[in-house]
């Protein structure tokens, strides 16, 4: 199963975490990393290293908040210094991203499920405004 | 022709974040939201379908009427069933819904609710209904709130609280 490391700014990550936890249930193999103030980013970074070891297995999701910020950077960093492991990165980490991620360990390899998450995280953007207009409703012929 | 019902939850909140996943991991083809306000709700029925794939057909019965339909389910449909309360659950296998297992996901807390898991609460009327679908109708219960991983509710036992 692909490992998870969220990582960004403040409490982001074990925010998004304490949320996926309510609806999907405590998952394993994902570990939250926060950027708290006061923190050096070499901190930073050797905690995301950490997290990624401190996971079993080849492959590595790691979820960053914001593309450019300090956590992705440092993830980024990460990836490129621990080529002993497959690591994908994205930024962007949205509720409906990280929740895919999550979900779709069971059946996604790492290129698959950054895919996966990626998509789920655009299409989770949603204008209330534009809800419901799709009529269409999937039919049963002889069914209810 | 028993249709064939996946799994049939009790839910507060009827389908939103959990639902959604409960209906991506049991992989079925039909949900029905047996809930007499929700049927006749636009707004609610609108938010509900939002958060499930457009491959899924979504359908919004009064409980009445998910009894009277039920049957009539093609083959081809397989069916996640949810309602919002026990004494709910208890009109629609009552009302012929087929199931043998209910799970008992969210029961919010209350005035007179005690509380037996984070996610559920039992207010006399859930115990005699619940009671009820137990003794009269055999039906077994589990109490996983989330389709995966652990969520520290699945090892409640119910039984324990309705005696």
């Amino acid at each position: 199963m692909v490992g998870i490391v969220i990582t960004g700014h403040g409490h982001f990550p074990s925010g998004i975490l304490s949320a996926v936890e309510l609806v999907a249930g405590k998952p394993d193999q994902v570990i939250g990393v926060d950027f708290e103030a006061g923190h050096s980013a070499h901190a930073l970074k050797e905690a995301i290293m950490a997290a990624v070891e401190a996971l079993g297995g080849d492959e590595i999701l790691i979820l960053a908040d914001l593309v450019g910020g300090t956590p992705f950077n440092m993830a980024a960093a990460v990836k490129q210094e621990l080529t002993s492991r497959n690591i994908r990165l994205l930024a962007g980490t949205n509720m409906p991203a990280a929740i895919e991620a999550v979900f779709s360990r069971v059946n996604a390899g790492l290129d698959e499920l950054t895919e996966l998450a990626a998509a789920a995280g655009s299409r989770g953007v949603v204008d209330f405004e534009h809800l419901g207009q799709d009529k269409e409703q999937l039919r049963f012929e002889d069914g209810i | 022709m028993v249709p064939n019902i996946v799994a049939f939850r009790i839910d507060e909140r009827l389908i939103h974040g959990q639902g959604q996943l409960w209906i991506k991991a049991l992989g079925v083809n039909t949900v029905i939201v047996a809930n007499d306000s929700a049927s006749e709700d636009p707004m609610q029925q609108t938010l509900m379908k939002a958060v499930v794939s457009k491959s899924v057909a979504m359908r919004f019965f009064s409980v009445q009427h998910t009894c009277d339909v039920i049957m009539k389910a093609s083959p081809k449909q397989s069916i996640f069933i949810v309602c919002k309360t026990a004494e709910d659950a208890l009109k629609l296998v009552a009302g012929g819904v087929p199931v043998k297992e209910i799970n008992v996901g969210n029961i919010h807390r209350g005035p007179g609710k005690v509380e037996i898991s984070k996610y559920i609460a039992l207010g006399p009327e859930d115990k005699a209904a619940l009671k009820e679908l137990r003794d009269k109708h055999g039906i077994t219960f589990n109490t996983r709130a989330t389709a995966s991983g652990d969520d520290g509710a699945a090892k409640v036992d119910l039984n324990k609280y309705l005696d």
